[in-house]
């Protein structure tokens, strides 16, 4: 039992990372009707960054990488408003699979392909029996913290009202005067903000390469999939659900077997005819 | 313009056919020419379907390599195993990958776009965690060897003509398809489902046979790479592969015949040609991206955009059309 | 006889029909007015199968098809235009008609892969009676792309796709939004013959000369609700509808 309830909390704390890269996957996503699979490039680029400069000045310098990142794709995306009439958000999409393969590339040119470490909070405290890891427990209080002030923000500014608007509907929202393209480029840039922050978490907690970038990408993905495309309360839940299976799968498994259970999970979500809540937008006869 | 008419629906056929006597005639017998056209034309062969699916049916899919593997495994399994000979696997390798595919796609085509490509994804992993997982039977991680030779000869050249008239064959059937009544409804089921429905096509049905074609296709390829290669392990035919098919269309052309194996052809010669992983990592990244943003129908898509602006005298741009006066009175008065 | 009866359909609180019957028979041409939002577009979305109504049934020559998906009906002869253009910009004029003759064609699948003869008999045959279409609407090139057409034509384009269905009632969402005179005079010449044909149609439509000089019934909708039910004659003297229509001059 003692066991059960330390995989949990280490799913948990694993899922603190799934969860914070959750609220810009679904940022992006609920605004720009945009999958941005270059949200694990943000992620790597972060965690690199700061593990190679170190301290505080790498945290900076780190976040301030993922932003320009995220000014990148939010301009891509811009430019292929620009130039079509987009309808087939699919090849965005497919463009941020691109720049998620620069973005690896690049890192791997620069830093090699060595996982990098940032020295985080070391240690664990012992509560109530059970041996916890302080940076665990770090993480998990930080993504907490980035919900709280996402729901303010969203729920609460003229900016968010704004955003969410967008969100809800872009027609819509472009008729009542709001500058949607403009907050669709927000999007990208608070995400990439907020990724840049999952990297130098992740640097401090597992150590981050190059070649990881695809793999965050999918965690978050399926985080927002698993409960559905809900809000950033749901999505966030959904990440630490995710985190949650998958110690429990490297736990209670065989091994070899836990590998499959995120690519089960979002079968089974996906073709459990739920699937409506993966649309943003209804069709319309 | 004359010559374009004449040649009708198969000039994408008659191009490709040249181009393989082209490189028959250069090769002159040198192994290395020929494996590096085998490998373009196996990919050509998964892509040529994907193109169908996905730039006419809008299916996207990112597990083609996996029922590539599905046929694969299945003729290597039956040959090696059981004995079977390589003409004898051809059927199974062909219909296991075309059988799941076309059951499993009820629920999963039902999902928009972006959710299919997960899914899809989800079952490439899926696949590959269980080949992995198959112990003796699929050979586990460490794959299967010791398949039969391919039936066409010993010679290099057997085998290149093989694969080269296997994927003739898959783009002859692309361009009859995409000129049918099927081909037209599978693609208004892209554009507008409820337009499709409305002119009386089962979508559920259309998609999920293209889907199902598709991957017997794969299959296919997969038969032809287990035994020109005479070994199969799930790291051959994986994610990456299917990613890259998907590479090869998009850059190629999704709506073309032709289009997969001229993004192929880039794929496998830029991957030869640049040095090491990170410098192909970031071309073809970048070849991805522009592609997507400036050529949505890939590079095939080049000779009709010439042929456009030549046709078109300068200045008649956009807005003469608009009017509805002139083209009808003309019309009208002629 | 196409008939809807008792149909009601509410998008969360908009009642989008209240409580509706329409009919039309075999050869005989409905016109269907009311301003926006009256629900004509929805009516047409319940006849087809695309919405399902709360209440009501749709009946086919006395058949209940009201739960039947719309490529069954279209299957049985129910044949639509919508009201925003559908036809994809990018393909030609002649494949786009050609596309209509999705519900009639007898090709499988693997005949289609291999182009059989069968294939190619039936190909040839649909051709020709798309370019025939083609000229019957004055659509111009047959090969030009749909995009480039005007907006107008694109319509006509609409209803010749649903001619080549071979349907037995057409339900046409503003065929003439946007035509000039001649347009029109085509539109109306051919429906008239399509009619002559023992099709039934309805048509709806905002001009309401346009309703009156060539349709046999009209209904008049308003907030998804019958206003009015009749003969021409009977409209054109119905208070409400002089009133609210002919009395402000609605073109
Ligand atoms: N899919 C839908 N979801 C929500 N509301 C809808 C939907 N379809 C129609 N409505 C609403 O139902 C009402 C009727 O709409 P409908 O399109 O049938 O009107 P209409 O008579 O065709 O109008 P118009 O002349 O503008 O075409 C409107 O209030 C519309 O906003
Ligand atoms: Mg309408």
């Amino acid at each position: 039992m003692a066991a059960f309830m330390e995989y949990l909390a280490n799913g948990a704390f694993f899922g603190a990372l799934y969860a914070l890269l959750a609220l810009p996957m679904f940022l992006i996503w609920s605004t720009t009707d945009v999958v941005d699979i270059n949200i694990g490039g943000y992620v790597i680029v972060a965690g690199v960054v700061s593990a190679s400069v170190g301290g505080v000045t790498g945290w900076l310098l780190g976040v301030m990488a993922a932003l320009g990142m995220g000014a990148v794709t939010g301009l891509l995306f811009l430019a292929f408003h620009w130039l079509w009439d987009m309808k087939d958000m699919m090849r965005i999409v497919l463009a941020t699979f691109g720049l998620l393969l620069i973005t690896a590339s690049a890192v791997q040119a620069l830093v090699g392909t060595d996982n990098l470490y940032l020295s985080g909070l070391s240690g664990s405290v012992h509560l109530l029996g059970f041996r916890l890891s302080t940076q665990g427990m770090f993480n998990l209080l930080l993504a907490s913290a980035f919900l709280l002030i996402l729901f303010i923000v969203l729920n609460g500014s003229a900016s968010g009202l704004r955003m969410r608007a967008a969100a809800a509907s872009a027609a819509s929202a472009a008729l009542v005067g709001i500058a949607v393209r403009r907050m669709q480029f927000m999007a990208f840039l608070v995400g990439s903000g907020m990724a840049g922050i999952v990297g130098i978490l992740a640097a401090m907690t597992t150590g981050v390469s190059y070649s990881r970038g695809l793999q965050f990408s999918v965690y978050a993905v399926t985080a927002v999939i698993l409960l559905g495309l809900r809000g950033p309360a749901t999505v966030f839940l959904g990440g630490i659900l995710l985190g949650i299976f998958e110690q429990m799968g490297v736990a209670y498994l065989p091994s070899g077997w836990s590998q499959l259970l995120p690519p089960a999970l979002i079968l089974l979500v996906l073709a459990s005819g739920r699937s409506h809540t993966i649309s943003v937008h209804a069709v319309r006869a | 313009m004359r010559t374009f008419t004449v040649l009708g629906r198969h000039r994408n056929l008659l191009a490709y056919a040249v181009v393989i006597g082209i490189v028959i005639s250069v090769a002159q017998g040198r192994e290395s020419i020929y494996d590096v056209g085998v490998s373009i034309l196996v990919f050509g062969l998964m892509g040529i379907p994907l193109a169908l699916m996905y730039g006419h049916g809008g299916i996207i899919s990112l597990c083609q390599a996996s029922f590539a593997a599905l046929g694969g495994y299945a003729t290597s399994i039956l040959t090696v195993s059981h004995g079977w000979s390589a003409w004898e696997a051809l059927a199974p390798s062909i219909l296991v990958p075309g059988v799941i595919a076309y059951l499993i796609s009820r629920p999963i085509l039902r999902l928009p776009e972006l959710s299919l490509a997960l899914t899809t994804i989800a079952l490439a992993q899926l696949w590959y965690g269980l080949v992995a997982l198959g112990g003796d039977r699929t050979g586990g991680h460490v794959g299967l060897y010791g398949m039969p030779a391919l039936p066409f000869g010993d010679e290099q050249l057997g085998g290149f003509l093989g694969i080269a008239v296997l994927v003739a064959a898959a783009i002859w059937a692309f361009e009859n398809y995409v000129r049918s009544a099927r081909g037209r409804a599978l693609n208004a089921i892209r554009i507008d489902p409820i337009l499709a429905r409305s002119v009386g096509a089962d979508v559920a049905r259309e998609r999920a046979l293209v889907f199902g074609v598709a991957a017997g296709v794969a299959g296919l390829a997969g038969w032809y790479f287990s035994l020109y290669v005479g070994f199969l392990s799930p790291d051959s035919l994986s994610f990456t592969q299917s990613f890259a098919v998907l590479f090869m269309v998009v850059i190629g052309g999704r709506r073309s015949s032709i289009g997969p194996l001229i993004g192929s052809t880039v794929y496998i010669l830029a991957g030869d040609l640049l040095p090491g992983g990170v410098a192909q990592g970031v071309v073809f990244g970048a070849m991805l991206v522009a592609v997507l943003l400036l050529l949505p129908d890939g590079l095939a898509s080049l000779g009709g955009i010439v042929r456009r602006v030549r046709r078109r005298p300068p200045g008649s741009g956009s807005a003469a059309p608009r009017d509805p006066a002139p083209a009808k009175r003309e019309r009208a008065h002629a | 006889m196409l008939s809807a009866r008792g149909i009601a359909v509410a998008f969360g609180g908009v009642k989008a029909l209240d409580v509706v019957d329409v009919e039309v028979g075999p050869g005989s041409i409905v016109g269907m007015v009311g301003p926006n939002g009256a629900g004509k577009s929805t009516l047409f979305n319940c006849l087809t199968g695309v919405v399902s109504p709360d209440a009501g049934t749709v009946e086919l020559d006395g058949k209940d098809i009201t739960r039947w998906p719309t490529e069954r009906r279209a299957r049985v002869g129910i044949g639509r235009t919508f009201q925003t253009a559908r036809a994809d910009p990018n393909s030609t004029v002649c494949d786009a008609i050609m596309t209509g003759f999705t519900v009639s064609t007898r090709q499988c699948m693997l005949g289609a892969f291999l182009s059989s003869p069968g294939v190619r008999a039936e190909e040839k045959q649909f051709k020709a009676r798309a370019l025939a279409l083609v000229d019957t609407f004055d659509l111009g090139n047959p090969d030009a792309l749909v995009g480039e057409l005007p907006a107008p034509h694109r319509r006509l384009l609409e209803v010749a796709r649903t001619l080549a269905g071979d349907a037995k009632y057409l339900l046409l969402d503003e065929p003439a939004a946007g035509m000039d005179s001649l347009d029109r005079q085509i539109l109306s010449k051919v429906l008239r013959q399509v009619a002559d044909r023992g099709i039934g149609i309805v048509l709806v439509e905002h001009n309401f000369g346009f309703v009156l000089s060539l349709c046999d019934e009209v209904t008049v909708l308003a907030s998804g609700k019958v206003v009015a039910q009749g003969t021409p004659e009977h409209i054109r003297e119905h208070p409400e509808i002089v009133r609210v229509y002919l009395g402000q001059g609605t073109p």
